[in-house]
């Protein structure tokens, strides 16, 4: 399967990522060879096997539903924190 | 000639022959004098230092089964008082808040954590070429790869810097680099060790790992990390390893040959040493059962599918915002997409990309669903195989370690290593790699497939194997 520029950069949008447009064409050229590998698929006969998410389909058990402890400080984690709080470039205008 | 390193170093600082504390200095050295190999992202003196202080207590109180022996873990388990890259130059300053399960259980069991070891970003790859803190390199030949994503660890027990390492396996990740380094790796039924604290790769395949020397110091490893995390949704309520009384020979055991696992690309320098060790298990008294599963030839294509996809998701987190390096931009959105765009490498991007593109409307049933249904149809064949034989024996990987730089830009072709160990994971099933045998001086390694839950199965077929021989005794040249 041949992927075009545009098929490339909506793939890249939905990924969220940048495509460097000096990569594009080894990009496209790797990519279409994953999705010709990944379309090996499609000529399999799966009968009627039902598609399974995990391999665990039993019931899982639950944790009680108790209050634990927090891990605080994960405001730490970010790039740039004010006191506990992230800060984020401005999303409302 | 069975052997246990592990035991043995835990032996003698029990004996006072030793201690925790020089046992990881001795282990640092050695890490030091092994640079070239490139298989440290960082030496964690100040965690050691908190796990030699816990060690020495637990020894003193008798309850110490890893004795104060030093260990190495993939950078891609969280650890307290040490950073966390994956990797990766988007988390190369991360410190995790909490620490793994894994490695909490491997401390209380009296293990000293001295250093995290290098691997493919993220855990995406074949060979432990793609680290943003560059290749890790083969011990037996500096110009081949390790095999990864757990590279580090692997190249760390087979120079003996450490004695037991853990690594984490999603298609391979832990038997690959087993079977390119000539050591033992095993990959337990997946729900058998705690992912809390693994960042996720794939989800639903991912299972932390162990690295060895020899089969009897995975199942040391293994026993100290195994067990039921209520902190995890996927640990299995029965997780634990079966305590066995080791067997003095194979007597009744089915070993099952499946052709699909001697077939597509592999070589005939490792089918023949595979098909060796398969006789001396047979002479060892077990017995051997021809089958097909007919799905493995559809199992690299439905891994990659589902693997990619669980990774776009997984990987979304990793925005900028919340963990990790961020770029500049003129708005969120472009934050978002510069800061992924320069913290991931190429690999991780091409494995995002191929994830979103099979969970995309128009393609979601073509390709996710139906690799959904190939994974079905395989679990059922493993099971109808696993009624007529105990474990299956195969390949590790189908060649010996490839040189550095050897697929080049063609990542299809590098997934094709793959081509053995995948199914385990699809199937949840638990699998080991031992060393069998060398092929131009590089090593074999012997793959035992397991039914679910197993485990000790494995590491009893495998320790009375290595009771009888003694590849797994072999040591690269410049590390004896």
């Amino acid at each position: 399967m041949s992927l075009d520029n545009e098929q490339l950069a909506r793939l890249a949008s939905l990924a969220r990522l940048e495509i460097d447009p000096a990569e594009s064409e080894r990009l496209r050229t790797e990519m279409e060879k994953m999705v010709e590998l990944a379309g090996k698929v499609t000529a399999a006969a799966t009968d009627s096997s039902p598609p399974i998410a995990h391999v665990q389909q039993g019931d899982q058990p639950l944790r009680p539903d108790d209050p634990q402890p927090v891990t605080d400080n994960l405001s730490r984690l970010a790039a740039e924190a004010d006191a506990d709080m992230v800060v984020v470039p401005r999303v409302v205008e | 000639m069975n052997s246990s390193p592990l035991a043995a170093l835990a032996g003698q600082i029990a004996a006072g022959e030793s201690s925790p504390e020089k046992a990881a200095a001795d282990a640092c050295a050695a890490i030091d004098r092994a640079a070239v190999l490139n298989a440290f992202i960082q030496i964690t003196e100040k965690r050691a230092a908190t796990d030699i202080e816990r060690a020495e207590q637990l020894i003193d109180s008798g309850n110490s089964p890893l004795g104060g022996v030093p260990v190495a873990v993939k950078d891609i388990i969280c650890t307290l008082e040490t950073r966390t890259t994956c990797a990766s130059k988007l988390l190369a300053e991360f410190t995790s808040p909490y620490e793994a399960t894994v490695t909490g259980l491997l401390a209380k069991a009296g293990a000293v954590v001295v250093g995290k070891t290098n691997l493919d970003e993220f855990a995406m790859g074949t060979t432990g070429e793609h680290s943003a803190f560059g290749a890790t390199r083969n011990p037996w030949d500096r110009q081949r790869v390790p095999g990864g994503s757990s590279s580090g660890s692997a190249a760390a027990v087979a120079a003996r810097l450490v004695v037991a390492a853990l690594g984490t396996d999603t298609g391979g990740s832990v038997r690959m680099p087993a079977a390119y380094c000539g050591i033992c790796g095993i990959k337990p039924t997946y729900g058998m060790v705690s992912r809390r604290g693994l960042v996720a790769y794939g989800s639903s395949l991912d299972q932390a790992g162990v690295f060895a020397s020899a089969a009897a110091d995975l199942r040391i490893v293994l026993a100290a990390i195994a067990g039921h995390d209520p902190g995890d949704s996927t640990s299995r309520p029965d997780a634990g390893l079966a305590e066995t009384v080791l067997p003095e020979n194979l007597n009744g055991i089915r070993i099952g040959v499946v052709e699909q696992l001697f077939g597509q690309g592999v070589s005939d320098e490792v089918a023949g040493p595979v098909r060796a060790a398969i006789g001396q298990m047979q002479q060892l008294g077990a017995s051997i059962v021809k089958l097909e599963i007919e799905s493995i030839r559809h199992a690299i294509p439905a891994y990659y599918i589902i693997a990619c996809a669980e990774a776009a998701s997984n990987l979304s987190r990793f925005d900028g915002i919340r963990y990790g390096s961020r770029a500049s931009g003129e708005d969120i959105e472009q934050v978002i997409m510069r800061s992924r765009s320069q913290g991931f490498g190429a690999e991780v991007k091409r494995r995002i990309m191929l994830g979103s593109f099979v969970l995309c409307h128009g393609y979601i049933d073509a390709y996710y669903r139906k690799a959904q249904q190939l994974r079905r149809k395989l679990i059922d064949e493993f099971a109808s195989a696993f009624a007529q034989c105990d474990l299956i024996a195969a390949p590790a990987a189908p060649t010996t370690a490839p040189r550095l730089g050897e697929f080049g830009d063609d990542p299809v072709r590098m997934y094709g290593q793959d081509v053995c160990t995948v199914p385990a994971n699809l199937a949840g099933l638990p699998a080991l790699s031992i060393p069998c045998g060398f092929a131009a001086g590089l090593p074999v390694g012997l793959q035992l497939i397991g039914a679910k839950m197993s485990d000790a199965l494995l590491l009893d077929c495998a320790q009375v194997y290595q009771g009888k021989t003694d590849f797994h005794l072999q040591v690269p040249p410049e590390y004896q």
